[in-house]
């Protein structure tokens, strides 16, 4: 997929056709001229023609998709944006920022060191408002221990450049710096779609930065530990903005991304809730909150963290990357104290500027800030900026939400020490290709990463371009050309690590792959029931059966929980064409809380939750099942409706399939079974129970239950005769050759269930082999006619409902069993 | 005045809790107003974990954990503690209050740079729309002790007590509204008040003596924990202001320790797994030995 053609189209090259804005500094361009340092790049890239470009976009674009690059925003999953054309630093210019950010970093570092150590910094070197006022010094963190000093493990720097052409730094991210993973997946692509280009630039590759992050981060976590553990990546899971980047992140560094959920402090260190037990962990890279990380100590409410990691944090018993608290650095109000900082902290002057600021904690400031009011970008002073937010907005714009000067004056003299004047910036512009097909020029920011190694801060030799376009922020990824040679078979061994087996399989993951196994079976069951409910109300049954079919039907809909009992009663009560019309509302109405869309919700949230252990096919599978029920707008009718329910049974099989065919035979695929396995046996317990446990047998009842329970080819074809209670029984309870009775489900419990790895951890039986044996000696002692015929002067059948009791208590005590033993860890201490 | 507190937590929890972590602010402290003569803290179940220490305050703070799945939580502390604080203040003579609050923003000794941590809002104490409501105290020039005796005061008689109006994370700017709440609402409010014009003041936890002495009235709030607020200012040190009860706190108020707010010194904070709806039943008993 090569672009780059040999025949230059002359016809509307971004020679002829780019316009860069007067007066500003542009990063392409200057006089109509390329600059110096684009050198042959530049010139490859200046006469290609429309086409070109337009097909360089497009496959940008695709591989964006295929990589399933994306991010949330307001609740919508959007694409992540990537211009086809590189941002090309002036090598230069690079080792300017190079040796300025590597400064800035070990300042801001000797900074979070002081303020959570000795903080002498309070006697004279900052005022204490600018510490005390911020709400991201978390007093809790004081006297953190943390290996070798680092706090700041990453580090992110916006820069900007101004119209004099000196790169100015906008902002420092301390926090938990995102994006990374983006820059990572952009320097992907574009290898991929301009790759001559690439390989012939002797482009900085970005995996050896990478390596001696990641080696650095575990070596440090050894030192912690004193030996083993684990590396994790704490994710506040898929509902966080960039979720995808800590999963991407999380397949290069071979670490697991866990949620809090999957955390647990005891005696004072940090352990990761595995299928196998508990592991220790001894590095920790955090993709939430400072504040968020300790619900105990920190923000009470929080679900993202774990109770006691902070404890544990600061007693230098695990490494928090970056150390929790870091944020107090990454704040507006300290940039005007980094030069004074860096004089008695490092005894240099600070090398790269920042952005002039003026905090107004400070008397003499805030009389500039309030002189100079009307040319200032107002800011609030402690308030951290996602990486999704628009870039350039954020730093030519006031964002202070007030609605005139004396309201905003009133405001800040009430909290001066809560804002900053800032002076405001017009950046440089670089071309990006617009919606319209054409080069533009438009404002860009350059967000740079600083990582601690074995020895010392380095500087990643790429990074993030950020172009704010009218449409909103597009990326491009950033070239560095190397004054080194290297050998590129080697500086391009940019493979993603592949370190992912079920052995250190979350607990919580696990959790959720049961529970998909669960809902899975139990829309499967319950689209079943809506189905034959359809083929009776249109005619399918016989007709002379159908009143009485459609009244156990929808009180069957009832007891098992897929329709509330009010409704079911008052379908069941109607006449006929209201019952229709009744079903229709519940089954498809946007509003139904019993309707399909709740029903599919489930399975696909819990799909969500464990969406990197699926395959793309699956995951395609899933999201095609969760659109189904806004197709409802199609069903006119019962045969619609039919269609429609088959659709849906059709879908779930291939997703069935799907996993059967490419899931690793692991214990998540084991659990998943399982969830599908104990949801099988209640169903068909519980349709047997309702329809079968009472005298007399009602008419069609027979028909309606193998129907439901996809057993009539089987029993047709084993019986060759009409159901009798006798046969439905056997085939559906003790016939372990019939794949949907529940004693085969038992069966298969058992034998994923011997090979789960705490089970043989006690002597002799588990917990859960005992119920699964007990169970199946239960199914396979029973006496058919035993079941049939001893019915109580009341009409009930009393060995069978006392059957079919015993079996569901032992498929309940089983999940509990399966839930205490591998997702809770609290089994030895019940 | 020497005193015995028996102070019983009981949690009851509607389904068992499988694993709970209480942190733990429920020993005394020492300091010059108070010594702490022995304190016995019991936790039933047992805790598997169980870790004292000193928070960033100085405070004794007590970390447990709960592995014994239960369904009901009980922290009985037992302390004896002489309490040495009846100290004559004449408010009269503390500084204008603006010289303090100028002195904060560059500290010039360790004692009012441990102070100036006070000065700001903090995560349960925001001081946006209370300003209106201090300005009537903090008037031009008057002495900063006399002013927070003041707002102690209006705060007695503005406010009811009323228990079951606010909870523990009801913001200050709804207590405004309410006219109401308990202890911990009437300090926060007192706190915001004198940090929204730049001055040092911290929450403190503590017990109230649970019977008066004959012929004096029984104080509010002496059945449970209370807490009330304290400024900074120079020459003086701390001075606490108890505005429940429209008084300066003597030798009848027991101080656990200290913070910015509740949250910094709560007597239970937990973080529990499982257990569904829960009730707390507090009882508090002190008396003079």
């Amino acid at each position: 997929m090569t672009q780059e053609s040999n025949k230059p189209d002359p016809e509307n090259s971004i020679a002829d056709t780019y316009q860069s804005v007067s007066g500003v500094y542009d990063e392409f361009m200057t006089n109509g001229k390329l600059r110096a340092h684009w050198g042959s790049i530049g010139e490859t890239l200046l006469h290609q023609g429309q086409n070109w470009a337009a097909n360089l976009n497009t496959n940008v674009r695709r591989l964006l998709e295929e990589n399933a690059v994306t991010y949330l925003a307001d609740g919508t999953r959007r694409p992540w944006q990537l211009d086809g054309l590189p941002f090309l630093l002036n090598p230069d210019e690079w080792q300017t920022l190079e040796t300025g950010l590597i400064q800035r970093a070990q300042l801001l570092n000797a900074i979070v060191a002081d303020l959570y150590g000795p903080q002498t910094l309070l006697h004279g070197n900052l005022p204490p408002a600018l510490i005390f006022a911020n709400p991201d010094y978390l007093l809790p963190s004081c006297g953190y221990q943390t290996p070798e000093g680092v706090y700041l493990h990453l580090l992110a720097f916006d820069l900007g450049r101004s119209p004099d052409g000196q790169w100015r730094v906008l902002s420092n991210r301390t926090e938990a710096p995102s994006g990374l993973g983006f820059a990572l997946e952009n320097r992907l692509i574009m290898a991929r779609c301009l790759p001559e280009l690439f390989d012939r630039s002797s482009v900085s590759r970005l995996a050896h930065f990478f390596r001696s992050f990641s080696d650095n981060l575990q070596r440090l976590g050894a030192l912690s530990t004193a030996g083993d553990g684990l590396a994790v990546i704490l994710s506040g899971g898929p509902e966080d903005a960039i979720y995808s980047e800590h999963t991407f992140l999380g397949r290069y560094l071979g670490f697991p991304v866990v949620e809090g959920a999957d955390l647990t402090v005891r005696d004072d260190r940090l352990y990761l809730k595995t299928l196998e037990g508990l592991k220790i962990i001894n590095l920790l890279t955090r993709q939430i909150e400072s504040a968020d990380c300790d619900p105990l100590e920190l923000r009470p409410r929080s679900r993202q963290g774990a109770p006691g990691l902070l404890r544990t944090a600061s007693n230098g018993h695990v490494v928090v990357a970056n150390a929790i608290g870091s944020g107090v650095v990454e704040n507006d109000a300290i940039m005007s104290f980094l030069p004074g900082l860096c004089l008695s902290l490092l005894g240099e002057e600070l090398a790269l500027p920042s952005l002039a600021t003026w905090w107004c904690g400070q008397a003499k400031e805030y009389a500039y800030v309030q002189n100079h009011i009307d040319t200032l970008v107002l800011r609030k002073a402690f308030v951290r900026r996602p990486l999704l937010e628009s870039s350039v907005h954020t730093y030519m714009a006031t964002d202070v939400d007030v609605l005139d000067m004396v309201q905003l004056e009133r405001a800040v003299n009430l909290l001066p020490y809560d804002y900053v004047g800032r002076e405001p910036v017009a950046l440089s512009t670089v071309p990006y290709w617009n919606e319209h097909g054409q080069w533009e020029a438009a404002p860009m920011t350059l967000r740079l990463y600083v990582a601690a190694t074995e020895h010392g801060y380095q500087v990643m030799p790429g990074g993030l371009a950020r172009v704010s376009t009218p449409t909103g922020d597009i990326s491009k990824d950033v070239w560095i050309r190397s004054n080194e040679s290297f050998l590129t078979s080697v500086a391009s061994n940019l493979s993603v690590a592949t370190r992912r087996s079920d052995r250190d399989l979350p607990s919580r993951t696990a959790d959720d792959l049961f529970w998909l196994g669960r809902y899975l079976e139990r829309s499967e069951g319950a689209v079943r029931l809506y189905r034959t409910l359809f083929r009776y109300i249109g005619g399918g049954g016989d007709a002379s059966e159908q009143p009485v079919a459609l009244d156990i039907l929808t009180r069957l809909l009832g007891s098992m929980d897929y329709l509330s009992a009010q409704r079911a009663r008052r379908a069941a009560a109607a006449g006929q064409q209201a019952v229709e019309r009744e079903l229709w509302n519940i089954l498809f109405g946007p509003e139904s809380k019993d309707g399909l869309a709740k029903v599919l919700a489930n399975v696909y949230r819990t799909a969500n939750h464990v969406r990197e252990r699926l395959s793309r096919d699956a995951w395609r599978l899933f999201e095609k099942l969760s659109e189904v029920p806004q197709l409802r707008w199609r069903v006119h009718s019962v045969a619609d409706a039919t269609i429609l329910l088959d659709d849906l049974i059709e879908k779930l099989s291939a997703i069935n399939g799907q996993i059967h065919e490419n899931m690793t035979r692991g214990h998540g695929w084991r659990l998943l079974d399982l969830g599908r396995r104990l949801e099988r046996s209640r169903f068909v317990i519980q349709v047997i129970g309702d329809l079968c446990t009472r005298e007399p047998q009602q008419l069609g009842a027979l028909n309606l239950l193998l129907d439901a329970c996809d057993s009539s080819i089987t029993h047709r074809a084993r019986y060759r005769a009409n159901p009798t209670l006798n046969t439905v029984l056997d085939l559906l309870l003790v016939d372990n050759s019939n794949p949907r009775a529940v004693i085969h489900q038992i069966e298969i419990m058992q034998e994923h269930m011997s090979v789960m790895p705490l089970e043989h951890a006690e002597k002799g039986l588990s917990e859960s082999g005992r119920i699964l044996l007990t169970a199946h000696t239960d199914l396979a002692l029973a006496e058919i006619d035993k079941l049939v015929d001893v019915i109580s002067k009341r009409g009930l059948r009393t060995h069978l409902a006392r059957l079919l009791k015993r079996t569901e208590q032992a498929v309940n005590m089983l999940s509990q069993v399966i839930t205490r033993t591998y997702f809770d860890h609290t089994s030895r201490h019940s | 005045m020497r005193y015995q507190i028996s102070h019983t937590t009981r949690f009851c929890y509607e389904q068992p809790v499988a694993t709970s972590y209480q942190l733990l602010h429920l020993t005394p402290r020492s300091f010059d107003k108070q010594q702490v003569l022995s304190t016995k803290l019991s936790i039933e179940p047992e805790p598997v974990s169980f870790q004292q220490r000193t928070d960033y305050f100085g405070n004794t703070v007590t970390d447990i954990v709960i592995q014994e799945r239960h369904e009901e939580l009980i922290i009985t502390n037992l302390v004896q503690v002489d309490v040495n604080a009846d100290q004559e203040i004449l408010l009269e003579l503390s500084p204008p209050w603006e010289s303090i609050a100028e002195s904060m923003l560059n500290p010039l000794d360790d004692d009012a740079l441990d102070a100036s941590k006070f000065c700001f809002p903090s995560p349960r104490i925001s001081i946006d729309m209370v300003g209106e409501y201090a300005r009537v105290s903090f008037t031009r020039g008057k002495p900063l002790l006399r002013a927070a005796m003041e707002i102690t005061r209006r705060i007695f008689e503005d406010f009811e007590y009323q228990g079951g109006v606010t909870d523990v994370y009801t913001p200050v700017p709804h207590i405004l509204g309410a006219r109401a709440g308990v202890c911990q609402d009437f300090a926060h409010l007192a706190i915001a008040c004198l940090r929204s014009c730049g001055l040092p003041a911290r929450y403190v936890s503590g017990y109230l003596l649970t019977r008066p002495r004959d012929g004096q009235p029984r104080l509010t709030g002496a059945d449970a924990s209370h807490a009330w607020f304290s400024v900074w200012c120079p020459e003086f040190g701390w001075v606490d202001f108890d505005p429940t009860n429209n008084l300066r706190p003597q030798n009848e108020h027991i101080t656990i320790g200290w913070g910015r707010d509740y949250g910094d010194v709560s007597p239970t904070r937990g973080y529990i797994r499982g257990g569904g709806t829960q009730t707390l039943h507090v009882a508090v008993d002190v008396r003079p030995i």
